[in-house]
């Protein structure tokens, strides 16, 4: 693509520091403004700009589309099973079943922590998947 | 693990929806089997619903007013049998055909369970998600075959349904305001004593839901998406568009008139002579359009437009009689439209027209399918060993006990138009003999042989339920008496 140099190591420079901050909002989703869905977006938006920067063909090396849409069913499918590991513990459905910790350490949402994640995967696969799809519609999607 | 038994009814089919998504070969045995779960979850709750019992299930623990809690009540379970029953029958009815790929069955599967959550929940906010949720799994499912004119139709109704729904959203907005919860039993509580102090906002939000609710259940004046959207549907997909999406509208709208403004203000805003109003005008319109349709499936979308305004005649009618003949009037049409939907399916491929003229000869050719469409159009026009017959004889019974006699004349003179429209299909259906149209190429000699015994029993077992519930109304009547009460008396028979 007609990407310049600059775009192209910029874009690779940054991607890192992106992804590091979607991390960072995922997983302090019940301290801070942020969350699953945020953090999701954000770590989405790294693989969209190095698809925009360097060649789709090239990303999709990398990121895999089998790959992402397996994700984004693993990720819906882990929320589902927490939701169920309530039950199986004694609880009702998708109920706080870990110890909550002092308020404000990363550990002190319970379950919260864990929903962000299986949330932050599917969203940041969804999007990745999304893009790709507009991109190079292919007619299955 | 019997207290969790509605949520893994709703989660059940969820859950099958995305395991469909990843496996090839079992998606058609996973897709029934989560629904046949979800029907036996159900039957282990129907002696505690139907002796007046109901069970509540707080999500995570959190009771409202703050949390979200699931009921099943006398109401919500009478729904969500209509809901289940004839969600099994779409997916068998579609096994056959070979070109509903995984995504299908995710989508109807998505469908039937965001329609039970939009049933159980009584967090009117988690009922608009979820009524979002069904409503975007259904626009996709109208355009799956992916041809212009469903992309269009779909399109259309994408457009109003985000319409409906927003100023569904608007109205919970200001009871949200008002109330300060979004618990139902909760908002109902609390808004007696806010219907004294603010009695526009009141009547506004009632208004806005009202309004939002009504595109979705197309009466009248806004049901320009209707006869689109379930004519250019795939067979199955109208079948579950006619008999069971609109129902939930319906549902909607029963819920929130009965439980969060509660039958006194309903009176007292005199939102009853609202209903029955629209209901006659959607009423005459649908059978007067149905008449002069020559398109099959368009004939029986406009019919659905009719059948709804006699449902919302007899919610208008609002006494006992009223509200049983309604709600048995939904069950009867969501198993006769269903039955009509599945025959013009097979009708539509045999003949390879969707025009009415090209049916002539069917009738001989197919005697059994052709049977049950006559079964059902009867039911359809009310003629009396068909189940039609008796929930229009309740709501009759109704508007004369409560004084509307002109209603009575309205209903028989929409009845003669229906009789006028189903019986030019029935005469075309045994006219002259079949002109083979041409087979679509993808439809080889096996795939129809397998597809015959899938596609038919389906229509066997709803046609067998139009007679049963004609014969016997009492078992029907059976069913919808646990609601009844609920709604009038908020007791228990």
């Amino acid at each position: 693509m007609g990407s310049s140099k600059i775009i192209k190591t910029i874009a690779q420079k940054l991607f890192p520091f992106i992804v590091l901050f979607g991390f960072y909002l995922i997983s302090h989703g019940h301290l801070s403004p942020g969350g699953g869905f945020q953090g999701g977006v954000v770590l989405g938006t790294a693989i969209i700009l190095l698809a925009l920067s360097h060649s789709i063909e090239q990303t999709e090396k990398k990121f895999r589309s089998r790959w992402l849409n397996m994700l984004e069913k693993l990720g819906i499918l882990t929320l589902i099973f927490l939701g169920f590991l309530g039950i199986l513990l004694g609880y009702s459905f998708l109920s706080n079943f870990l110890p909550l910790g002092k308020p404000g350490q990363i550990a002190s949402g319970g379950l919260m922590l864990l929903f962000n994640i299986a949330i932050g995967i599917k969203v940041a696969a969804g999007v990745s998947v999304i893009f790709y799809a507009l991109v190079r519609y292919r007619g299955e999607i | 693990m019997s207290i969790h038994i509605p949520i893994l009814i709703i989660i059940s089919p969820l859950l099958a929806a995305f395991l469909v998504l990843l496996s090839r070969k079992y998606k058609i045995i996973l897709a029934t089997a989560s629904i046949i779960t979800s029907i036996v979850f159900v039957s282990t709750l129907s002696s505690r619903i139907l002796s007046g019992d109901k069970v509540i299930y707080h999500l995570g623990g959190w009771r409202g007013p703050l949390g979200i809690s699931l009921v099943v009540d006398g109401l919500s379970f009478f729904f969500s049998l209509i809901v289940l029953g004839l969600g099994l029958l779409v997916i068998i009815y579609s096994i056959p055909e070979r070109r509903y790929g995984r995504t299908y069955y995710f989508l109807l599967l998505v469908s039937l369970s965001s329609m039970i959550g939009v049933i159980y929940t009584t967090d009117i906010f988690n009922m608009y998600i979820f009524y979002e949720l069904l409503s975007l799994a259904v626009y996709l499912l109208i355009a799956y075959p992916k041809t212009g004119v469903t992309l269009r139709a779909s399109f259309n109704y994408l457009i109003m349904g985000g319409v409906g729904l927003s100023f569904f959203l608007l109205g919970v907005g200001f009871l949200y305001a008002m109330t300060g919860t979004l618990d139902m039993f909760h908002i109902a509580g609390r808004l007696s004593a806010a219907f004294d102090s603010s009695m526009q906002m009141v009547i506004m939000s009632f208004a806005l839901i009202a309004t939002g609710m009504g595109i979705k259940i197309a009466v009248f004046p806004l049901h320009g998406w209707l006869p689109d959207a379930h004519s250019m549907a795939p067979s199955p997909v109208s079948a579950l568009l006619s008999g069971i999406t609109v129902k939930i509208g319906i549902y909607c709208l029963i819920r929130v008139i009965y439980t969060v403004f509660s039958a006194e203000i309903f009176l007292l805003i005199n939102s009853h002579n609202i209903l029955m109003v629209l209901g006659v005008v959607s009423l005459l319109f649908g059978a007067s359009m149905a008449l002069v349709q020559k398109d099959l499936k368009r004939l029986l979308a406009y019919s659905t437009i009719n059948q709804l305004g006699i449902v919302l005649i007899g919610l208008g009618i609002g006494t006992e009689l009223g509200l049983t003949g309604a709600l048995f009037h939904v069950l009867n049409h969501a198993i006769m439209k269903s039955a009509l939907f599945f025959c013009a399916g097979i009708m539509i491929t045999e003949t390879g027209t969707r025009e009415v003229k090209g049916l002539s000869g069917f009738g001989r050719q197919q005697p059994a399918i052709t049977f049950a469409f006559i079964v059902a159009s009867l039911g359809m026009i009310g003629i009396p060993p068909i189940n039609g017959f008796a929930s229009k004889w309740l709501i009759c019974l109704a508007a004369v006990e409560a004084g509307y006699t002109f209603l009575v004349v309205i209903i028989l003179t929409a009845s003669a138009i229906a009789a006028a429209y189903y019986f030019r299909v029935i005469q075309v259906l045994f006219g002259g003999s079949l002109k083979q149209g041409p087979m679509p190429a993808h439809e080889g000699e096996q795939v129809i042989n397998r597809g015959n015994l899938f596609r038919s029993w389906p229509i066997y077992i709803l046609a067998a339920g139009c007679l049963l519930l004609g014969l016997l109304p009492t078992l029907g009547i059976s069913l919808v008496k646990p609601a009844v009460s609920l709604l009038l008396f908020h007791v228990v028979p």
